[in-house]
């Protein structure tokens, strides 16, 4: 889904300016302005003429033209990416003759007609391109500075919309990455906006449309809502609001539920004279309450008030519109109209204050108040923050830190704009869209993936050594729901073992006994009559105990379980952080398979800011089904010539995980043969080849020791802050972006690990207050 | 005995000859009356009608044949074919064929609903895909490109309905039609069908969404209110467009512009569709009624009506209808198409799958029956059109792509021969970037040639060899 460019063109665009230049070599320094020359000098000892390696020969590859363009653009991705030629390889290109071949190239190819340029930058997974040393070298002094930013409406802050207009159910753990429950299909809920793909960060600015498909999925959103609220049907989804949406069936009047019930939001009052005048008395509507009503419209659908200019354009509208139709139509058309307004769908960040001597802009107080907000949060800008806006208090850095630091020490603004980065960067949500071949397993998944959820948040609000404990801790949340008033949580623990022990008085006096659970299940009725404390049932945690068995993947016998609340606890068998839990194991798996290459090929861009060129076009890239042999043996097709040089850089740091199966159980023998009854011993030996930080190249044990050693590289602290900035920025760093990420990873050292700091370094950084 | 065809038309624009046009309803109205006046050839339809999950061969071999299967028809205590090697016997390739069906072919079992047709159908078997699969074909199916893995969801050029929709081009050039259970407001991107790079369709996923938009016009009452209240919203912001635009430069631009453009583009499209009304009101169904979004069948009917009431109406000369999404449809009473269907979860997976595609061949024999009725030039509407079914995922569940099963219905005015039995008869072991071999490209290009439409740039092929027309098919 959404636009799909080719990758070419993107690549091109992402070494356009941006490659730097890397002096390796004094004594090579020639610039090439003839690409020609430059494959004759570093190509030829491998593809020349007599036995060209991988069958490409480039002897007469001539000047690039129509006929040669493929060939080149092959070069071209193979240079850029520092694929070619080889690291063992003599001579090498210096940093200046990369850079340079590859602008003269991307020149001629467009002179040819192939369109290299991509307007608005390239995507997320092309940040790497850009010289780790180099950008935290020290030497690129900036000025700093983002170009205009051009917001479209991210899923997430629709999404929120959504919660706060009570058209779907506010649930913060569960399905917080996609909503795609079809229970959901009850709210005709259906989520307008596209997003990049879903594999990286989702919200580029300037790289997410909305068209005509947008407009019409608009269009009926907007008719439904604003059918909704011009009608008795205000309380929808009332059922699925707190408390009811973490397991309280029905609130009758006088139980003791009733204190925790959160009542929907009240229509506005100015609605009412639109619903109850008939179009026969619609001259009875004055400019007041006509003006009242846009007024409205704007606070529930924008969540602010109209400009002048924008409530007698709107006002203009909704008068044709009473005309025309009648009251009632007029103010839905109203509520619709403002729901597909361009205002609804963009934001813009042109930088509106003064020229600096850089020829750079701050971004405005008015620009500011949104840049920060829904920086933080999907809800957008809080009231104290606006507030600051009109007060001049939000003009200087200073003012930018002050309200930053406000907003992430307030527990009671949502903040998910800071989880979601670590969803997206680490891609364990994805669990919940790989398919396995066992009933009722994508219930299980869920639970899986909102403990990850949960370790992650827990380990953010510590805030110390963020990074690294999140690679390495051995303890995790286990079947724990979320549930944000801790007295309504108390209750739903109380609420557990009352209704356990009626369900244990009901089997009684059916004559039966409560007996041990089979192989791994849990049960609550068990789990009481062993003294133990019980799971608490929420409606999104289980219907029945069964989905609770889940807990066996962590290794933890469902007979045996004694839950706590004092949690992450440890669990069984070897686990060391995210790289290890189940639901980024399952994310990063296949339907029958663990996913080595999709594993090593994460750590190689997500940790090490390492790149991999795309597979070739006209691989066929499959594993052999061999039900007798290991996977490592399976694998050993990637291992031919044509493809062990991306595969080396893969493949080694995918092995260490094959101590776990393909559902993130730990296993100590790997199961073949057609039913999975040979156990066969696993090879979980790997290792960490170029990757740039010379203290971690060197072979690995297995999965635990893989990722202690990454835990303590600083090249992976500073991926992680690169990723963090074009989470942030939504844009791909630039080498003038270097003090920005240098004064990122100080921040985060120097406070001894606190993501919050990196967060503020980011907001308070030159790339992203002025433009230019 | 349905009316003609052409009085329709002539009754329709009858009253509208005096009135004061827009130009561009004077060109619709042109067009319309040049029709009427059968100044005009009538079009050729187009409908394409897919299945997720993959077409068992043997599903759609008549009768008698099905020795012409490169496997024997014969299923274990699981369903699965015998010696079926986990599947990989439906990969073995099919033995070349290029036979008449003639008259009193056998239909098979689950093609009985198409009995009354059965003279007018070709059955291909055999047809590589040319681009990897394993799931999912999604737009490379109708697309004839390689994403850059398995399952790719990538749209890197236009799909042949698409082009088919250009050629053809009616007041909805093309009604797409699907199914997406996670979609409850009834539009959503199914991946089937692009206008290009970055340009996927929009399907309408629920009859009455579909209904709303197409047929809206003819609504009454608080429907009509809400048609002319969006009109109005569309007005405002297509005239807005001009004064947002000239405050914003560069690729900014592009971006709003491009959703800028959208109000005026169903603006437009809801001018050509006012300027038919009254035609719209003689065909269109009665209002859909709300239906939940997993309910597959009913929703398939539903579209089944949309998409018959927009050919007959002359709304749209080419329909895209999409029954099912892998990840997510269930078959109410049959099970999931994922876990259920495709992995054997359901207690039996072949009573499963001809359930599946009787049910999907009733929708069709729906449509061509409605074709047939009504009269068009000197037969009926079903002479000049071809219905196309197949799945987007090749032989089975888990597919290579190396056997497509695809049945075509109607001969298309004459340019496709009728009731032929067809396969290319690929080697054995293919490799898709080097050798020569029949891919599906190969057949949308047929019928890109029968359309009288270019067909020699169509899709990307893998092995650098263009998609060319089987000599075969065409009449």
């Amino acid at each position: 889904m959404g636009p799909m460019p080719s990758r070419i063109p993107l690549l091109i665009a992402a070494c356009c300016a941006l490659w730097p230049a890397k002096a390796i070599d004094a004594a090579e320094q020639t610039a090439f302005d003839d690409p020609q020359q430059f494959v004759k000098r570093y190509c030829m000892t491998c593809h020349g003429q007599d036995k060209p390696k991988g069958d490409l020969s480039l002897h007469d590859l001539g000047a690039v033209s129509d006929k040669t363009a493929d060939t080149w653009e092959d070069v071209l991705q193979q240079v850029a990416t520092g694929e070619m030629p080889p690291k063992n390889k003599k001579p090498q290109p210096t940093g200046e003759d990369r850079h340079e071949v590859i602008r003269v190239l991307m020149r001629s190819l467009a002179a040819v007609g192939r369109n290299p340029h991509m307007p608005g930058g390239p995507l997320p997974g092309d940040g790497n391109l850009v010289d780790h040393e180099q950008l935290f070298s020290g030497r690129h002094q900036g000025p700093a500075s983002s170009p205009p930013r051009f917001w479209r409406k991210s899923q997430p802050q629709y999404d929120a919309l959504m919660e706060r207009l009570w058209v779907i159910p506010k649930l913060r753990y569960e399905k917080t990455h996609r909503r795609n429950d079809p229970k959901w299909a009850a709210y005709s809920y259906s989520q307008p906006f596209t997003g990049l793909d879903p594999e990286h960060f989702t919200n580029y600015s300037g790289r997410v449309n909305a068209d005509e498909a947008t407009l019409r999925a608009l269009m009926n959103a907007g008719a439904q809502i604003a059918e909704r609220l011009t009608s008795d049907k205000t309380s929808y989804a009332k059922e699925h609001q707190p408390p009811h949406a973490v397991g309280i069936p029905s609130i009758r009047r006088n139980s003791p539920w009733e204190k925790f019930k959160v009542e929907p939001p009240k229509r506005p009052a100015s609605f009412e004279p639109f619903i109850t005048t008939s179009a026969d008395d619609k001259a009875t509507l004055s400019a007041e309450q006509r003006r009242a009503a846009v007024v409205d419209v704007f606070k529930v659908v924008l969540n602010r008030r109209p400009t002048d200019d924008e409530a007698k354009r709107y006002g203009g509208l909704l008068d044709r519109t009473i005309d025309k139709s009648g009251p009632l139509a007029a103010l839905r058309g109203l509520i619709t109209a403002v729901f597909v307004s361009p205002e609804f769908v963009f934001r813009m960040e042109l930088g509106l204050g003064d020229n600096d001597e850089h020829g750079r802009r701050m971004l405005a107080p008015n620009e500011l108040v949104y840049a920060i907000g829904y920086a933080l949060s999907d809800n957008g800008p809080d009231e104290a923050l606006r507030q600051a806006a009109r007060d001049g208090k939000l003009k200087t850095r200073a003012d930018v830190e002050r309200e930053v630091r406000r907003i992430l020490a307030d527990r009671s603004i949502e903040k998910h704009r800071r989880l979601r980065f670590f969803q997206e960067f680490f891609g364990y949500p994805h669990a919940h869209d790989v398919f396995k071949d066992k009933g009722g397993w994508n219930l299980e998944v869920q639970y899986l993936v909102r403990d990850a959820d949960m370790l992650v948040e827990h380990i953010l609000d510590q805030d110390k050594d963020v990074f690294a404990r999140l690679l390495t801790t051995d303890k995790y949340f286990v079947a724990f729901p979320f549930v944000e008033d801790p007295k309504l949580f108390e209750a739903i623990k109380a609420f557990t073992i009352e209704q356990t022990k009626s369900g244990i008085e009901r089997t009684k006096q059916r004559g039966r006994e409560i007996t041990a659970p089979k192989k791994g299940q849990y049960s609550r009725a068990w789990a009481l009559k062993q003294g133990y404390r019980l799971i608490p049932r929420t409606v999104h945690n289980d219907a029945g105990a069964k989905e609770m068995s889940y807990i066996r993947v962590y290794g933890i016998d469902g007979a045996t379980f004694n839950w706590t609340d004092d949690q992450p606890i440890p669990v069984p068998g070897r686990r060391a952080g995210i790289l290890t839990h189940p639901a980024w194991l399952v994310a990063h798996s296949t339907n029958f398979d663990n996913d080595v290459v999709g594993r090593g090929h994460w750590i190689r861009t997500r940790l090490l800011a390492g790149n991999i060129p795309d597979v070739p076009i006209d691989v066929e890239a499959q594993v052999p089904e061999e039900p007798d042999s290991t996977l490592r043996h399976r694998m050993r097709v990637t291992r031919v010539e044509r493809c062990i040089r991306c595969h080396r850089r893969m493949d080694p740091l995918g092995f260490p995980f094959e101590i776990y199966d393909h559902y993130g159980h730990y296993r100590e023998k790997e199961m073949v043969g057609a039913r999975k009854n040979k156990a066969m011993d696993i090879d979980p030996s790997g290792a960490v080849l170029d990757s740039g930080d010379p203290s971690l190249d060197g072979p690995v044990d297995d999965a635990i020791d893989l990722v202690h050693k990454l835990a303590r590289s600083p090249r992976v602290r500073q991926s992680i802050i690169r990723h963090a900035f074009r989470y942030w920025m939504g844009r791909n760093e630039l080498l003038s972006d270097s003090p920005t990420l240098i004064a990122a990873d100080k921040a985060y050292v120097n406070s001894g690990g606190s993501f919050n700091e990196v967060i503020v370094s980011l907001l308070t950084s030159d790339s992203f207050l002025y433009r230019k | 005995m349905p009316l003609n065809r052409r009085q329709f038309l002539a009754g329709t624009t009858a009253g509208l000859g005096g009135a004061t046009l827009s130009p561009l309803m004077q060109s619709v109205h042109a067009a319309i009356a040049a029709r009427a006046d059968g100044r005009d050839k009538p079009p050729l339809r187009f409908v394409f009608c897919m299945k997720a999950n993959g077409l068992w061969a043997e599903n759609i071999q008549p009768k008698g044949m099905e020795d012409r299967l490169p496997f024997k028809v014969e299923y274990d205590g699981r369903g699965r074919l015998i010696d079926s090697n986990n599947g990989n016997i439906r990969k073995k390739a099919t033995p070349a064929a290029d036979l008449a069906l003639g008259k009193d072919v056998q239909l098979s079992d689950v093609m009985s609903p198409l009995e009354p047709f059965r003279d007018r159908i070709s059955i291909l078997q055999g047809v590589n895909s040319g681009f990897n699969v394993y799931h999912l074909g999604q737009y490379q199916t109708l697309g004839a490109f390689q994403g850059r893995n398995r399952n790719s969801s990538e749209t890197l050029g236009p799909t042949v309905d698409s082009l088919l929709a250009k050629a053809f081009a009616a007041p909805v050039p093309h009604v797409c039609l699907g199914h997406d259970p996670r979609s409850p407001s009834g539009v959503a991107y199914v991946p089937m069908s692009c206008e290009g790079v970055g340009k996927p369709i929009p399907f309408y996923t629920k009859p009455k969404r579909a209904y709303k938009d197409l047929f809206g016009v003819v609504g009454r009452g608080a429907a009509k209110a809400e048609y002319d209240a969006q009109s109005g919203i569309l007005d405002f912001f297509a005239q807005d467009a001009k004064r947002l635009q000239s405050q914003v430069a560069g690729p900014e631009r592009q971006q709003l512009d491009r959703y800028l453009n959208a109000f005026d583009s169903i603006r437009q499209s809801r001018v050509k569709i006012e300027a038919m009304s009254d035609r719209l009101r003689q065909f269109a169904p009665p209002p859909p009624a709300e239906i939940e979004a997993n309910a597959t069948m009913k929703i398939g009917q539903g579209n089944a009506e949309i998409a018959i009431a927009a050919l007959l109406s002359g709304l749209t000369n080419v329909v895209t209808l999409r029954f099912d999404l892998l990840g997510s449809t269930s078959y109410q009473g049959i099970g999931g198409l994922h876990g259920g269907v495709g992995h054997g979860q359901v207690k039996n997976i072949i009573d499963a799958r001809r359930k599946i595609c009787t049910f999907q061949f009733e929708q069709v024999a729906r449509i061509a029956k409605a074709l047939h009725d009504m009269p068009e030039g000197d037969g009926t509407m079903l002479d000049n059109t071809v219905i196309v079914y197949t799945s987007d995922n090749g032989e089975t569940h888990h597919s290579s792509g190396v056997n497509y099963p695809i049945m075509l219905l109607g001969d298309l005015a004459g340019r496709l021969k009728r009731g032929r039995y067809f396969a290319p008869g690929n080697p054995e072991k293919i490799d898709r970037a080097k050798d020569k071999y029949t891919r599906l490209g190969d057949v949308w290009a047929t019928l890109l040639a029968a359309a009288g439409q270019p067909h020699e740039s169509f899709g990307i092929p893998v092995n650098g060899m263009a998609h060319e027309p089987i000599g075969a098919l065409l009449a």
